[in-house]
């Protein structure tokens, strides 16, 4: 190998090597651009934490620095760049309509592959209110493909060429009508990254209002008011809004999460709001989801050993009555013991359940309450249910609520009870009764 | 009726541990002759009987009270130690009579092995004994427990911070061993530094707030890098284990501003580790602000135009 040859040999490898270093240049200064993006307005949004990347479904852009002005705070997540330009005739409405549609868009496109940057947002004023109505499938170069006919910005028909099928017409479907007005076109695009978000703040027409839109993880969501419980201790911000959570979501899950959050806070809060909160989701007839049931009823027995008895209505209390015949163990038991804790003024309520035959498990727990209860009401009211049911569970449970009241005539029922029955359990069961109670054991000895 | 006894997989570790122990201290110790309750015990943790620890914690007890070889009797309290039924405090008396009369060789076996003890006592005990002759020797003490940390055995690693954290809440030098750790170059070492700060903080919250910006550096650093990040220069790594248990700690300290930070900034990914943190943290109503400000914000459920406008929220103008 000549000498020539070897230089034109290392000349081109320093050619070679001095493109790939402009390259991997230009490619790192690329990139660095991608990272960090600040407008003119002077917000500053910066990429999100790559670990967040594509998990929990999580994408968009982060505001590192915004004025006050805009509403924004550091930490922010930018899901989407909004605009809405105001259409004043057909020409700019079928202007906006294609910026926002964006070039190139066809119809199959946009139901597929990317809906949020082919759709658009139509504003219209119908009646004096102003609507919003998502068109997936324009093809703003000719209106009758989806069934529109215009007088300027005002909507003369939703069934243009789709006369004989009006319902595949996307206008007429997406809810328009004849004589909505078109105020504005608005163009919702994801910001998934910098590069994203800066290209669509840059596209933006100078003519629209831009916006953006902000957003928080369901996850975080849901950890957000687990924590409130957790948390709020006796603020009643906190608490007013688990309970607006749990009385306005659609979400099962965050309903859940809210009840359960308000359970925790419940030792710490005075209590007669909580209690209004909750007394209708301790009814099955208003409260579907059993776990909330449960989560309400918790709390009012929470409340209800430290409140006052006069803090229940006594529409509380046959709410609370009610509960007894609830599907659920961990509700109906725990309303009988919400009454017996409220006392004597459950009373009625607990007779009246005691006395329905339509059903045995209201009985039952009426039994036990009226035991705790006592008195001469509970006491003949518990020996009249003896009298005349057959049911043996219930004959037990109303003879240990006599048992515990245990005074002269419950236990002389007892006996007449040991008598009367040809049940060698039953016969068993009193016996131990009469054996363990101690005036019986005075008196039968 | 015949009684099956099954036996504790703990215990069949402990006696294998015992036994390993047991003939290496003979070897160390050569073959004289020994103390024989001494001798007798050792023979008997090597056995099956069902009842050996019974039997040679009774032999040990007899060895004690008897006059023995300083080595005989450091052996005897090591054992005792590890197998006389009591609590973390009785244990530890043996384990620091032991490590008294033969500081050198009990040192290790008490940072290196028993630490390692499955049983919450012994490990406490351990601990406690360790605690007590870092007063008598700290160079001695504070170079096995640094090494430890630093070293490429892991279990060695996380018992040497769990020391490490108890003693940094009254020792200056192991304060600053700590803090060297949380930047040292190999990973699991900086993972087991924060556990050491986390223990510290337990110990004694106050003092470990001096970690709280080293923990925000790593929380702020960006994840582990790949080849792509590293070639462009990404800013400063870091390792999502590291990350998260930087916050984790935060928790346990009770930094709940910086807390409250991570779990403002939606771009991270780690507000749920912060979530739990303000939790453990003990925030109490003071984070219920921060917590409201979060719900205010709608999912991506709720993101669609006239879902927002129709529920009276705003997007945010720009211009």
């Amino acid at each position: 190998m000549s000498y020539d040859v070897l230089m034109a040999g290392v000349r081109k490898l320093g050619k070679a090597s001095a493109l790939m270093c402009l390259g991997l240049g230009v490619l790192l200064a690329g990139c660095a651009e991608e990272r960090e993006y600040r407008d003119a307005s002077g917000l500053t949004v910066t990429r999100l934490d790559p670990e967040l990347e594509d998990r929990w479904g999580t994408a968009g852009v982060v505001v590192k620095a915004a004025s006050a002005s805009t509403g924004l705070a550091t930490g922010d997540l930018i899901t989407h760049v909004v605009s809405r330009t105001v259409v004043a005739n057909e020409t700019s409405l079928t202007d906006a309509l294609r910026q926002a549609l964006g070039p190139g868009k066809s119809a199959w496109e946009v139901r597929k592959a990317d809906p949020s940057d082919a759709s658009a947002v139509i504003e219209v004023e119908r009646d004096g209110q102003t609507l919003h109505i998502e068109l997936a499938t324009v093809d703003p170069g000719d209106w009758a493909k989806h069934g529109m006919a215009f007088s300027g910005t005002r909507i003369e028909s939703v069934t243009a060429d789709f006369e004989a099928t009006p319902a595949r017409s996307p206008a007429f479907s997406s809810g328009l009508e004849v004589g909505d007005r078109v105020v504005a076109i608005i163009d919702e695009q994801a910001a998934p990254s910098v590069k994203r978000f800066r290209e669509a703040r840059e596209a933006a027409p100078s003519s629209a209002e831009t916006y953006v839109y902000t957003h928080e993880l369901t996850g975080i969501r849901l950890e957000a008011i687990g924590a409130l419980g957790q948390l709020g201790g006796a603020s009643a911000s906190a608490m007013n809004r688990l309970i607006e959570i749990l009385d306005t979501s659609n979400d099962p899950a965050v309903r859940r999460t809210a009840a359960g959050g308000l359970e925790a806070l419940a030792a710490s809060q005075d209590g007669g709001v909580l209690l209004a909160a909750m007394l209708p989701h301790v009814s099955a007839a208003n409260e579907a989801d059993v776990e909330i049931r449960r989560n309400a009823i918790n709390i009012v027995e929470s409340l209800a050993s430290r409140l006052p008895e006069s803090a229940f209505s006594d529409a509380d209390i046959a709410t609370v009555a009610a509960a007894m015949d609830d599907e659920d163990p961990g509700v109906h038991f725990k309303s009988g013991v919400i009454l017996s804790t409220i006392g004597e003024r459950a009373a009625p309520a607990l007779l009246a359940s005691l006395g329905d035959t339509s059903s045995l498990r209201a009985q039952d727990i009426a039994a036990t309450a009226l035991g705790d209860i006592g008195g001469d009401l509970a006491r003949s009211a518990l020996v009249s249910a003896l009298a005349t049911t057959t049911d043996v569970p219930l004959q037990l449970t109303i003879a240990t609520a006599l048992a515990k009241i245990s005074d002269g005539p419950a236990l002389e029922e007892l006996r007449a009870l040991l008598d009367r029955t040809d049940n060698s359990g039953v016969r068993e069961f009193v016996r131990q009764l009469l054996d363990t109670s101690p005036v019986s054991m005075v008196s039968s000895r | 009726m015949a009684t099956v006894r099954v036996r504790s997989p703990r215990r069949t570790v402990n006696a294998l541990f015992a036994l390993a122990l047991a003939t290496g201290l003979t070897a160390l110790g050569g073959c004289g002759a020994q103390n024989e309750y001494l001798a007798e015990a050792k023979d008997l943790l090597k056995s099956d009987k069902r009842t050996r620890v019974e039997l040679a914690v009774r032999q040990l007890t007899q060895a004690a009270e008897t006059t023995m070889t300083p080595r005989e009797e450091a052996e005897t309290h090591y054992l005792l130690g590890y197998y006389q039924a009591g609590t973390a405090e009785e244990r530890a008396v043996h384990f620091a009579k032991a490590v008294t009369i033969e500081p050198k060789r009990y040192e290790e076996a008490l940072i290196h092995e028993a630490l390692r003890d499955n049983v919450p006592e012994v490990r406490e005990a351990v601990r406690m004994a360790v605690v007590k002759q870092y007063r008598a020797a700290p160079g001695r003490i504070r170079k096995e427990l640094t090494e430890a940390l630093e070293g490429k055995d892991n279990r060695s690693r996380h018992d040497a911070a769990w020391v490490i954290g108890y003693l940094a809440a009254t020792d200056e030098a192991l304060a600053g061993v700590v803090g060297d750790a949380l930047d040292d170059k190999r990973m699991e070492t900086r993972l087991n530094a924060i556990l050491a700060v986390d223990e510290l903080a337990r110990q004694d919250a106050q003092k470990a707030r001096r970690y709280v910006p080293q923990l925000l550096a790593k929380i702020e650093a960006a994840p582990k890098p790949t080849w792509k990040t590293l070639w462009m220069g990404d800013g400063e790594r870091e390792d999502p284990e590291v990350r998260a248990l930087a916050v984790t700690t935060l928790g346990t300290i009770g930094a709940t501003d910086e807390i409250l930070k991570v779990l403002q900034n939606k771009g991270s990914s780690l507000r749920s580790n912060a979530m739990k943190a303000l939790i453990a943290s003990g925030a109490g109503e003071s984070a219920v602000d921060v917590l409201l400000g979060l719900l205010e914000e709608p999912t991506a459920e709720e993101l669609q135009w006239s879902s927002r406008a129709s529920s009276g929220r705003r997007a945010v103008l720009l211009r």
